[in-house]
């Protein structure tokens, strides 16, 4: 039998190299791009500002892309991103200790992360409209505890998340290396990591070999309620505060940065590495059309189209079309 | 008749299967309720009739939503569509053309958004989720650059026909509840008697095979996402008619009211697939719950909170439903 290349022909196996090579070429021509264009884009100021900024994205994508492994979707990251930040700030300005408001804010990310598990796993709704609604319902519980403007969350730590240095390295990178690594050792190099990709594979499989698909999905689920919440400390160290939606942009950029490290793996599975990668892309891209002058509502149309061209190709490559 | 047939004939009523068809149906009651007791002008004539009126943009949207869902998608992007539709035919109108120009107008670039939809999801495979979540944010930053800022745009002119269509009266009915009528009685034309209606139906059941045996899929299950967004975009002209501006982003906050009645209203059909009468029924029931809590006096950040609770459970209980009849949720 023939190979599929053998029958596509040569030209055929040119393209297929080239749209497999499509998120590396963007990454690269962005990166001429605003170094052309944007002249302080490449000094290494700008480029530990770009680490700093996306931090929480990082941690939120991570968070994000745990779920995904499973063929789950998680689409209230954000918001729990939001509203854990709002707990965390309103409780420092009600002169809580701040090692108590980071414990709650965590707890209600936790929490949070249950309650999508439990509809999405337990009663069995799409987990794309259940945290949907619950990002709905988290929206409308961060919007009165925030009562609609600005709080600002004033403490040490969080000068020291934004501003500090660990060994010589900025903390918040400093943060999203570590989770990093234990979320890659968790995937990697456990099992249960394995039992992960096997549910997003074919979960019906995963279930008849055994594997303890609802627990895992629960895990998931909970580790991005979690992940959600350490990124909404980022945030609001970043910002200085929590403000109403200020979450909004950032799912579109957990997104982005998961679809590009699908992207980016032989097998089009989501993995960690790649979304690390896909969060610095996202960052690249705020930065550099930022520099530009692009204005923020602009960026929702270029990461729109990066968006669908990177899953477009994607869902082609794994048909087997191109 | 003996006893043990008498037991399972009752046992068969309050079986669980008619508590989860009619269950949420029943819902209705002690909302009604307990909005009346604590506020009595709920349970005014005037009041129902406002409530009619307030869920004619929804009941229309939610229309256009359960012809997606019918064909196996679904459409995050209703919003968007609703605001293409309302700020184009408020800018043609504005620009010298007639009510019926601009309404043409309005349709034709609230279907924009569809085609869009339909070309992303039939033919490059992209699934709905993702492909009208994207349209979402892309179709914000082309509102941004259209109003300058989101600047609403304000109807110059004095067009009686246009905003008769929103604030009419015809005797003591509202026209746009007449309107609605109207509308509903198309869908219902569209979805259960025509091919179009069969086909879809077939598309969203199983794609391959609705392929198979020869129905053109990727095409209807475009011209379903085309329709809902002109749908939307319908909404969108009655409701700026009865306000008489477009603001942009405006139809975003409909989305989940939207998905809501639509699941709401799988749960009164035997298959419990999504069906037109449903969706209605469900509209009213989100208008209820909007009106309700708005005489309330409860602010508009908790109304988020509750709505979201609300979709969840009926969510649940849709889900719930389609598991007792052995199908796949």
């Amino acid at each position: 039998m023939k190979s599929r290349i053998e029958v596509l022909g040569h030209g055929r196996k040119v393209v297929e190299y080239v749209f497999g090579l499509f998120t590396p070429i963007a990454l690269g021509l962005s990166l001429l791009l605003f170094s052309i264009l944007a002249p302080n884009f490449l000094s290494f100021a700008n480029m530990m500002n770009i680490l700093r900024q996306v931090s929480f994205v990082a941690v939120l994508s991570i968070g994000l892309c745990v779920v995904m492994i499973n063929n789950d979707f998680d689409l209230s990251v954000a918001a729990i991103m939001g509203l854990s930040g709002a707990i965390c700030s309103v409780m420092l300005k009600l002169d809580a200790p701040v090692f108590s408001a980071i414990v709650v804010s965590c707890i209600a990310g936790v929490f949070l992360g249950l309650i999508n598990a439990f509809f999405t796993v337990s009663i069995g709704i799409i987990s794309i409209l259940s945290t949907l609604a619950l990002s709905y319902m988290c929206s409308g519980i961060e919007l009165t505890l925030l009562k609609g403007t600005w709080v600002p969350a004033n403490a040490e730590i969080f000068i020291f998340l934004r501003d500090g240095n660990i060994l010589g390295v900025p903390t918040p990178v400093m943060l999203v290396v570590i989770i990093f690594l234990v979320y890659l050792y968790f995937l990697e190099r456990t099992k249960y990591g394995t039992y992960m990709y096997a549910i997003g594979g074919n979960m019906q499989a995963a279930i008849i070999s055994g594997i303890n698909v609802k627990l895992l999905r629960y895990v998931s689920f909970v580790v991005a309620g979690l992940s959600a919440s350490i990124a909404s400390f980022l945030f609001i160290a970043r910002i200085g505060g929590s403000t109403p939606h200020g979450g909004e942009l950032s799912l579109m950029d957990a997104f982005l940065a998961n679809f590009v490290g699908q992207s980016v793996s032989r097998q089009r599975v989501y993995n960690v590495t790649g979304t690390l990668i896909g969060a610095i892309f996202a960052g690249i891209l705020t930065n550099g059309f930022t520099l530009l002058g692009v204005h923020a509502f602009h960026m929702y149309l270029i990461k729109g189209v990066v968006i669908i061209v990177i899953v477009a190709i994607s869902t082609r490559y794994k048909r087997g079309v191109i | 008749m003996n006893a043990l047939s008498v037991r399972n004939w009752a046992a068969r009523i309050i079986a669980k299967e008619t508590l989860f068809r009619y269950g949420l149906i029943l819902a209705f009651i002690p909302m009604i309720a307990l909005f009346g007791i604590a506020r009595p002008v709920f349970l005014t004539p005037m009041n129902f009739l406002m409530l009619l009126r307030q869920v004619v943009v929804l009941s229309i949207m939610s229309l256009g939503m359960t012809i997606v869902v019918i064909g196996g998608g679904i459409d995050l992007s209703v919003g968007e569509a609703l605001d293409f539709g309302a700020i184009s035919s408020v800018a043609i109108m504005n620009s010298g053309a007639g009510f019926l120009v601009g309404l043409v107008g309005g349709l034709a670039f609230g279907g924009l958004v569809g085609v869009f939809n339909g070309m992303m999801i039939a033919g490059l495979g992209i699934f709905p989720f993702l492909a009208t979540l994207m349209t979402i944010f892309i179709s914000k930053s082309i509102q941004f650059m259209y109003s300058k800022g989101f600047q609403s745009v304000v109807l110059t002119k004095d067009i009686p026909s246009f905003s008769f269509l929103g604030n009419g009266y015809i005797s003591f009915m509202p026209f746009p509840v007449l309107f609605l009528v109207f509308v509903v009685f198309v869908f219902f034309v569209i979805a259960y008697k025509t091919r179009f209606g069969r086909y879809i139906v077939a598309c969203g059941s199983n794609i391959r095979a609705a392929w198979l045996a020869g129905i053109p899929a990727k095409q209807y299950v475009l011209l379903t996402y085309v329709l809902c967004s002109v749908t939307c975009a319908l909404a969108g002209i009655v409701e700026t008619s009865r306000i008489g501006l477009a603001t942009p982003l405006q139809g975003g906050s409909y989305l989940y009211d939207v998905l809501g009645a639509v699941f709401m209203g799988t749960s009164i059909s035997q298959t419990r697939r999504a069906n037109i009468f449903g969706s209605v029924i469900g509209a009213i029931f989100f208008g209820i719950i909007t009106n309700g809590m708005t005489l309330m006096a409860i602010s508009p950040y908790m109304q988020l909170f509750v709505k979201g609770v609300s979709i969840l459970l009926i969510l649940a209980f849709a889900a719930a439903g389609k598991k007792m009849i052995g199908e796949k949720a």
